[in-house]
């Protein structure tokens, strides 16, 4: 699994840090999107797909 | 206007007060998109399914500077921002680039993280006081004035800087302004004390520039020069948080309570399964969805969306109430299941203009429910469901009063 990330796109609603926060983070300023892992574990394959199903901006990219 | 126009459907069935109006699921299955006749008399596209309903948001072909919809008979042609009260438009009625723009400056605020960190130990302390304040009471208690509206209204009032013994005012002017069962002159009137109050609430916070809260940081920005935020964007987006960030918040979780004292076995569930309050929040978002009589659109330009040739101008309003009842995407949508795989739901919009402060609503359910359960594990309505008052005409729907004994 391979993502990336659309900063221009995500308007900060936080969907992606409750539905997998080992793998998505906000900044601080303004809670822009930041990708913690690339290429995350199986482990969270689950919880990355549902990040990018919720995104309401479709900001995140899932190439599996 | 055509008189043979299907109207959009807006009054619920007495019996099953927490499901939309019975007509909507014919409407749904027929198709997913209707042209109809809103309740102000002007007509345009319902969408009443889930992936309709999601493309609409997402497009940003469909425009959000739109007129209401929902307002009485014959007013049609307000708009739903503040144009009238010759105030800069505000950013929820903007589109990309300016909306983001605006939007940026205050999402930092509203992150999972930052609400953990500035709100958590606020909201943790405020709703242990007010159960131990009806703890001291023999019931029964109004759920609403003691706990749902308190709670919302202090986490806003703490965000924002604005004092808490001024909630009377502010949430009775909310109430005018989202209330479409009131004349235009009331809900005028709503409006106009509000933005009263926002702008000599700002004028003292000026001759404070080190005082706390968002209005102030607000004002710190803007006086600064450098981003798009000028003095006079100020009043709308500090009355735009402000009623917004409590009214909503206390419909839901009023709704909530009810919904939970109501569906056999769902309080007892969460008091068992205290794990499952993060889903069964989601749930509960998707099953009550207060925006009640949905959010508009107009298209840019001619649009296909389930079939329905949408043209340049058009309004298109999403019913998220029914398309987060759609059976196409959940199983027995009508029932309540905290065991659900998906938690995706429409009940804060969709799209870059989802929501800004979702994340503070989450929390103070979040704090609320689970408290409540363990403080009054029996808890239970003092009347007959069918005797609970709702807002039947409120932009956000919810409980007016919410009886109960412990």
């Amino acid at each position: 699994m391979r993502i990336t990330i659309d900063e221009d796109r995500c308007c900060a609603a936080g969907q992606c840090v409750l539905a997998a926060p080992e793998v998505f983070d906000q900044r601080d300023d303004d809670g822009i999107v930041v990708l913690l892992q690339e290429e995350p574990p199986e482990s969270e394959y689950e919880n990355t797909r549902n990040a990018a199903a919720l995104c309401p901006a479709a900001a995140i990219v899932v190439e599996e | 206007m055509t008189e043979t126009t299907t109207p959009m459907p807006t009054v619920r069935d007495a019996e099953s007060p927490l499901d939309p109006p019975p007509e909507y699921q014919a409407l749904q299955e027929e198709r997913p998109v209707h042209w109809v006749r809103f309740p102000n008399g002007s007509e345009g596209w319902l969408v009443t399914r889930f992936d309709e309903g999601s493309q609409v948001f997402s497009d940003p072909r469909m425009s959000s500077h739109r007129p209401r919809h929902d307002n009485p008979e014959g007013e049609a042609g307000e708009s739903a921002g503040t144009d009238e009260s010759g105030l800069p438009p505000l950013f929820v009625m903007m589109d990309e680039p300016d909306h983001g723009a605006y939007r940026k400056l205050l999402t930092g605020k509203f992150t999972p993280k930052a609400v953990a960190k500035n709100l958590q130990p606020y909201i943790d302390r405020i709703v242990d006081e007010h159960l131990d304040a009806i703890a001291s009471t023999s019931g029964p208690v109004d759920l609403i004035e003691a706990l749902c509206l308190p709670i919302p209204c202090l986490v806003i009032c703490e965000i924002l800087g604005v004092p808490y013994e001024d909630r009377d005012g502010f949430h009775g002017a909310t109430e005018a302004m989202m209330d479409m069962g009131r004349s235009r002159e009331e809900r005028d009137a709503g409006a106009q004390w509000l933005m009263g109050y926002i702008s000599k609430l700002i004028e003292t916070k000026r001759s404070q520039p080190e005082s706390d809260g968002l209005i102030s940081e607000l004002i710190r920005i803007a006086a600064s020069g450098e981003t798009i935020l000028t003095d006079k964007d100020l009043t709308g987006i500090c009355a735009l948080l402000l009623f917004a960030g409590h009214d909503t918040t206390a419909a839901m979780m009023g709704l909530s309570i009810m919904t939970l004292l109501t569906h056999p076995g769902k309080w007892e569930e969460l008091r068992e399964n205290p794990e499952k309050i993060g889903p069964a929040i989601e749930e509960l978002l998707r099953y009550l969805t207060i925006v009640q009589f949905g959010l508009g659109r107009v298209a840019l330009e001619d649009v296909e969306i389930g079939e329905a040739q949408i043209k340049q101008g058009d309004l298109v309003v999403v019913a998220m109430p029914i398309a987060n009842r759609d059976p196409r995407v959940f199983t027995d949508p009508d029932v309540p299941d905290f065991d659900r795989k998906t938690t995706r739901h429409l009940a804060f919009g969709y799209g870059v203009h989802q929501c800004l402060g979702q994340n503070v609503a989450r929390a103070e359910l979040k704090t609320v429910l689970p408290k409540l359960i363990e403080r009054f594990p029996d808890l239970h309505l003092a009347v007959d469901p069918s005797d609970v008052p709702m807002d039947a005409f409120g932009t956000n729907y919810g409980v007016r009063e919410l009886p109960v004994t412990f």
